[in-house]
């Protein structure tokens, strides 16, 4: 797998239309966002040429997995769409705090059918290691992310020290957070503890 | 008044901790609980997670996953893991605790208090509302 990564004008063109195609098969058809977006692409207005894009790639150069950082110090979807998620804090507006979106990586090849389907290849860790990465060469020190409440156990158990900001809400059905992600190295995966008796 | 700090905690010491209503968010079970048969026996692997909140705000977050455990002459849901929380506890002096030493705190705080029956019930039964006072 490769990750590429950088803003529209340093990607090709192919790989951005890739990444628009992946997003609409993930997010409209698998998971049935109702999104306005053009048929066959997914887009929005955070999708600019300040955004910078991940695209992982396989062997055979098809995009099997996506995110999107975006500063908070400008327009971003935490921030403009769900600052209800923040629990009555204000969302944050730091150059030090970026957000991570429409993170997805997903092999099509072995559905999980599961609402956390987006983040069930072995890919998502190599993704998210590779978001980290790029966030931090921007100077952030913490992502923000809209995520379903799932994502957090699965971050756990992969190590990331992720949190949520403020307590979940009940959106469409589905219980969405917003999650802090430290950009710290990532620990070896703890075994689950039974520490209750 | 509490507040979230900007690096996205709330900062409560234990004694506070105490004070702060808990009510049932959400609980769910895990895609993967089933029941197994193998000689004769069958085995039941049921788990999944709870969310509880405080009513007031800034609000308390905090969640922990669970599994059914089936002893001699007992049987229940038992928290498993360290729990999920916007709440990192400090001292009487407002010194955080570790992170991971906090999460602990938080952890022997839930298996003092009766969660389970809402929980359970909860996770097969949508539209459980309960509170848990301390």
């Amino acid at each position: 797998m490769e990750v590429l990564s950088g803003r529209p004008h340093e990607l090709a063109p192919q790989i951005l239309e890739s990444v628009e195609r992946y997003r609409y098969k993930v997010f409209v058809e698998m998971l049935g966002w109702e999104l306005d977006t053009p048929p066959g692409l997914e887009r929005d207005q955070f999708d600019h040429a300040g955004t910078l894009y991940l695209a992982a790639r396989d062997a055979q150069q098809e995009v099997v997995g996506t995110a999107r950082l975006l500063p908070t110090t400008s327009p971003y979807l935490l921030g403009d769409v769900f600052p209800q998620l923040m629990g009555g804090a204000p969302p944050p507006r730091d150059p030090l705090v970026w957000e991570l979106s429409r993170f997805a990586a997903v092999d099509f090849s072995t559905p999980t059918g599961n609402a956390l389907g987006q983040f069930s290849s072995p890919v998502a860790v190599g993704l998210l290691e590779k978001a980290i990465e790029v966030a931090a060469a921007q100077g952030a020190q913490r992502l923000i992310t809209v995520s379903p409440l799932g994502i957090e156990r699965l971050l756990r158990r992969e190590g990331f020290r992720a949190r949520r900001a403020a307590p979940p809400q009940i959106i469409d059905g589905h219980p969405i957070f917003a999650c802090w992600i430290d950009l710290i190295a990532r620990c070896p995966p703890e075994p689950r503890a039974h520490i209750a008796q | 008044m509490k507040t979230v700090s900007p690096d996205g905690y709330l900062r409560l010491k234990a004694r506070e901790l105490n004070q702060v209503p808990l009510r049932h968010l959400i609980s769910n079970v895990d895609d993967g609980s089933r029941v197994e048969e193998a000689g004769g026996c069958a085995e039941t692997t049921l788990s999944g997670y709870t969310e509880w909140i405080s009513p007031v705000e800034p609000s308390l977050s905090i969640g922990w996953d669970w599994e059914w455990r089936t002893l001699p002459g007992k049987s229940g849901a038992v928290r498993l893991g360290l729990p999920r929380t916007n709440v990192l506890l400090v001292s009487e002096t407002s010194e955080p605790f570790p992170w991971e030493d906090s999460l602990q705190l938080l952890a022997n705080y839930i298996d003092a208090i009766e969660w389970q029956g809402v929980a359970v019930n909860s996770a097969f039964r949508s539209g459980t509302n309960s509170t848990y006072n301390n």
